[in-house]
């Protein structure tokens, strides 16, 4: 397809070049390509059929806090929409240009700078990669405990501007309890620090307000995190439970009694077998004591081994009767629990986990399956391309309730999408109150058009479920344009709150327009 | 949240809504009634929840289990349109900013709560203290931040300046003392409190004995008081809550230290512990006969002076006795957020 040419003359090229420098200021059509899509697996879609309908029109790299403040000041004259970007795996299309403009990238903003030891702390710059600033804080002892399975390819502004989860966060928590202070910058180009305290009693708390707001308010250039020391020692443990509630049962109770777990994941009947297939419970790992699978067990497992083939598109064109399949499976669910810190604390807490699980009537299953999970964690979002590649879709949603509401959240989800996709989920990310589910979705069409279609279907009425069993419509991938027309449902009458304190800050609504429900 | 409940709780979550017009104190006995503690100190105050929320006065000294974002999940508060808004109750969310920080600790009046949901958990089966006199402050507080900063954070923490000991034990000892505690289940607890008592014995702490007067005082005393007892004839100025990086905390304790020789004595106290600093809290002195408030400003002004250049976080500072001349609003607030939140 014919691309569009950027609307920037040179003029406005060459006085952005003298803010950041001319190498840092682009407007090549593949750059413009590039930066023109997320990972929201419609925008993979279109890619996959050459359509870009999003273009931006100009990329510019900031090396600094102070020439970002430049660059938004610069642009609010220009009358220009600012997107701010990170790596651009997002996915659901929060760094979108859906109205072309200026593309601000924070790459080049990846330094550590300050550390203060005592404290456990440090003020790191928005454009760092996940896995680089873990590789610069181990030799120095230390760990943010920040482990999504993009680290590869997010970087921390991404991570806070749209409230993200490590997969370590029930020990951890998430970004948000991370975070201890915030440089940002709003659209008049003025640069604000947040004090770098994460208690401040009653005081109105901007940090909270700032993250999630996915670049619609202002620009994350820095942010004083926590550290951790790296752990002197892993405990690995799994139990197998007959049936889904047992297993939450079990989440629940080991979260209350104040344990925390780095890992603590439980898979659905379904998910079981495909982590088994995976390898989590090879035949030397595998207890005595686990009983045989069952002839059904036996067939989905077959299922889901050919959906490695050539038939994968075939399959997932039946989504129902992988579903029905599914349903009749009997209840076995694998918990993960890995411990970690001071080694006498990750045995002691572990310990705990054992006793909770044993009550609950949970069965051993050694260490196996924990260790697998942990060599592999970070392999399952490249895998999604083969399902892609083979005609498919596959996307993730990831939602929150309380331990009361889980099961019904749970079923209410299932039920809603399985007439379109293939439906599995996991349970991690647990606290005290409540928990995430993440459920994963996969299907297939015979037509471009087709496949959108049902995949505009499902997240309907998948987020339709969410709401109407009470759960939050994202726990830790953002909602972006996505998911922007359910934001003002979830939030209510404070809805117009957001909608006055985005008003205030940029009232000409260039900060990246469309996000969040917002014009 | 639609009605004003008093309480209703869901134990399998966690979780319960009050009523923003209930005190803590009412709070917590009436959990305790049915089983469930949200961590809170009784202290026999008459504040409302409300005037916590919006950030009037600070919890942190009377809270167990965290600050008062750990303890409150969701809130329903009428607007100044009159409208009733809630927080969506969620575990946790990355459904947009998270508004339930914007609504708590306005200082104004334009939000006014209504109820509350707050994390609770059943009673605990144990509970146990300990207290030990400390050669050093410094390392007694180092000591207490590597156990927070490993996942060991005691519920209970006070430490009780030397002048505050000697009154009550007699001596002329320089010995700071650490009161510390656990909750939770009796295993949990017993490893909890060994953990941290062998890391006390090993800086040469001595354990005080609850049999003393001192440690009868401090060990046994619910709530545990936030400052040590004063003599007869000193009288309790202002009270200043503050949070401090730890880095920031040695120096300050040695500036405080040489300011010993100001005109009258000043009270510190670890009240709260966090990842990456404590609360600590200050009572400055007066004594009785000899009180001038332009001296006791002067005094309380140098003091705040040497606590902003350790880049305090002032969350609350109260008169006790009458008006003094301080620049509170400057303190407790930033201009940003004031302009911001001027209509």
């Amino acid at each position: 397809m014919r691309l569009a040419s950027s609307t920037l003359d040179l003029k406005a090229v060459e006085e952005l070049g003298g803010i950041v420098g001319k190498a840092h200021v682009s407007v090549s059509l593949p750059d413009r390509v590039v930066h023109s899509r997320d990972m929201w697996p419609r925008s993979v879609m279109w890619t996959r059929r050459g359509f870009f309908p999003h273009v931006p029109d100009v990329i510019v790299s900031p090396g600094s806090t102070e020439e970002a403040a430049e660059v938004l000041r610069w642009a609010v004259a220009a009358d220009c929409s600012v997107i701010p970007y990170g790596a651009g795996s997002g996915v659901c299309a929060g760094a979108l240009p859906i109205r072309g403009g200026l593309i601000l990238s924070l790459k080049r903003m990846d330094r550590i700078r300050n550390l203060d030891s005592e404290s456990m702390v440090a003020e790191i710059e928005a454009g760092i990669y996940g896995e680089t600033l873990e590789r610069r804080l181990n030799p120095m002892g230390f760990t943010m405990g920040h482990f999504p399975s993009s680290i590869y390819c997010s970087t921390l502004g991404g991570y806070l501007a749209a409230r993200s989860a490590g997969q370590m966060s029930s020990r951890y928590g998430k970004i948000e309890d991370m975070v201890v202070g915030l440089e940002f910058v709003t659209p008049d180009g003025v640069i604000h620090r947040t004090r770098p305290m994460s208690k401040g009693g009653g005081r109105l708390d901007w940090n909270q307000i700032i993250l999630g707001s996915e670049g619609t308010l202002a620009v994350i250039t820095a942010g004083w995190m926590k550290l951790h020391r790296k752990p002197e020692h892993r405990c690995f443990q799994s139990y197998h439970f007959n049936g889904l509630r047992q297993g939450l049962d079990a989440m629940r109770r080991v979260m209350q009694a104040g344990v925390r777990p780095s890992v603590l994941r439980l898979y659905d009947e379904l998910d079981t077998i495909i982590a088994s297939t995976h390898g989590g419970m090879t035949e030397e790992e595998s207890r005595d004591d686990i009983e045989e699978p069952t002839f059904l067990q036996k067939q989905v497992k077959e299922t889901f081994e050919s959906l490695k083939s050539k038939s994968l598109a075939h399959i997932l064109k039946r989504p129902s009767v992988i579903n029905r399949l599914s349903d009749k499976l009997p209840g076995k669910c694998l918990l993960v629990v890995l411990t970690e810190g001071r080694k006498d604390l990750a045995l002691h807490d572990m310990g705990r986990v054992r006793a909770i699980c044993e009550r609950v009537d949970g069965r051993d299953s050694g260490e196996g399956p924990a260790r697998y999970w942990l060599e592999h964690r970070y392999s399952v979002s490249y895998k999604q391309s083969k399902i892609f590649n083979s005609g498919g879709w596959v996307d993730t949603m990831e939602v929150a309730t309380t331990w009361r509401d889980m099961e019904s959240l749970y079923y209410g989800v299932k039920k809603a999408v399985a007439p379109h996709a293939f439906i599995m989920a996991h349970f991690s990310h647990a606290y005290r109150d409540g928990c995430c589910i993440y459920f994963s979705f996969a299907s297939s069409s015979d037509s471009d058009e087709e496949m959108e279609d049902t995949y505009g279907r499902v997240w309907q009425e998948a987020l339709k479920a969410v709401h109407d069993h009470g759960g939050t419509i994202t726990h830790h991938h953002g909602v972006g344009l996505s998911k922007g027309a359910m934001l003002p449902v979830e939030f209510g009458d404070l809805w117009p709150v957001f909608q006055d304190i985005k008003l205030r800050i940029d009232p000409k609504n260039r900060m990246n327009p469309g996000k969040l429900g917002l014009k | 949240m639609n009605e004003s409940y008093s309480l209703k709780i869901d134990g399998y979550s966690g979780l319960a809504t009050v009523s923003a017009d209930r005190t803590p104190d009412w709070i917590e006995r009436a959990l305790n009634e049915e089983g469930f503690t949200a961590g809170l100190w009784t202290v026999g105050d008459e504040t409302p929840l409300e005037s916590y929320l919006n950030g009037e006065f600070i919890l942190e000294p009377y809270l167990k289990y965290g600050d008062i974002h750990d303890l409150v999940a969701a809130l329903s508060v009428r607007l100044s349109d009159g409208r009733q808004a809630e927080t969506f109750l969620s575990p946790r969310s990355a459904a947009g900013p998270n508004l339930r920080y914007w609504l708590i600790g306005q200082r104004r009046e334009n939000v006014k709560p209504l109820s509350s949901v707050l994390r609770v958990r059943p009673l605990p089966q144990a509970a146990q203290r300990s207290a030990f006199l400390a050669d050093s402050a410094e390392e007694a507080f180092g000591v207490l931040r590597e156990e927070v900063q490993d996942g060991n954070r005691p519920d209970l923490i006070r430490t009780y300046d030397p002048d505050s000991i000697r009154h009550m034990a007699g001596g002329e000892g320089r010995r700071s003392l650490v009161l510390f505690g656990y909750e939770g289940d009796r295993a949990d607890v017993a490893f909890r409190m060994e953990r941290l008592t062998t890391r006390f014995q090993a800086i040469r702490g001595q354990a005080l004995e609850i049999a003393s007067d001192a440690g009868a005082f401090m060990n046994e005393a619910t709530p545990p008081p936030l400052f040590g007892p004063i003599r007869k004839e000193q009288h309790p100025e202002v009270r200043v809550h503050s949070a401090f990086r730890w880095s920031r905390i040695p120096p300050l304790m040695e500036d405080f230290q040489r300011r010993a020789q100001g005109i009258y004595p000043v009270q510190l106290s670890l009240t709260g512990l966090w990842h990456e600093g404590g609360l600590i809290s200050m009572r400055l002195l007066s004594h009785a006969g000899e009180r001038d408030g332009r001296i006791v400003s002067t005094e309380l002004n140098d003091l705040l002076g040497i606590m902003e250049a350790k880049e305090a976080v002032f969350l609350e500072i109260s008169p006790l006795r009458g008006k003094l001349s301080i620049d509170r609003e400057r303190l407790l607030t930033d201009p940003e957020t004031e302009a911001f939140l001027t209509p």
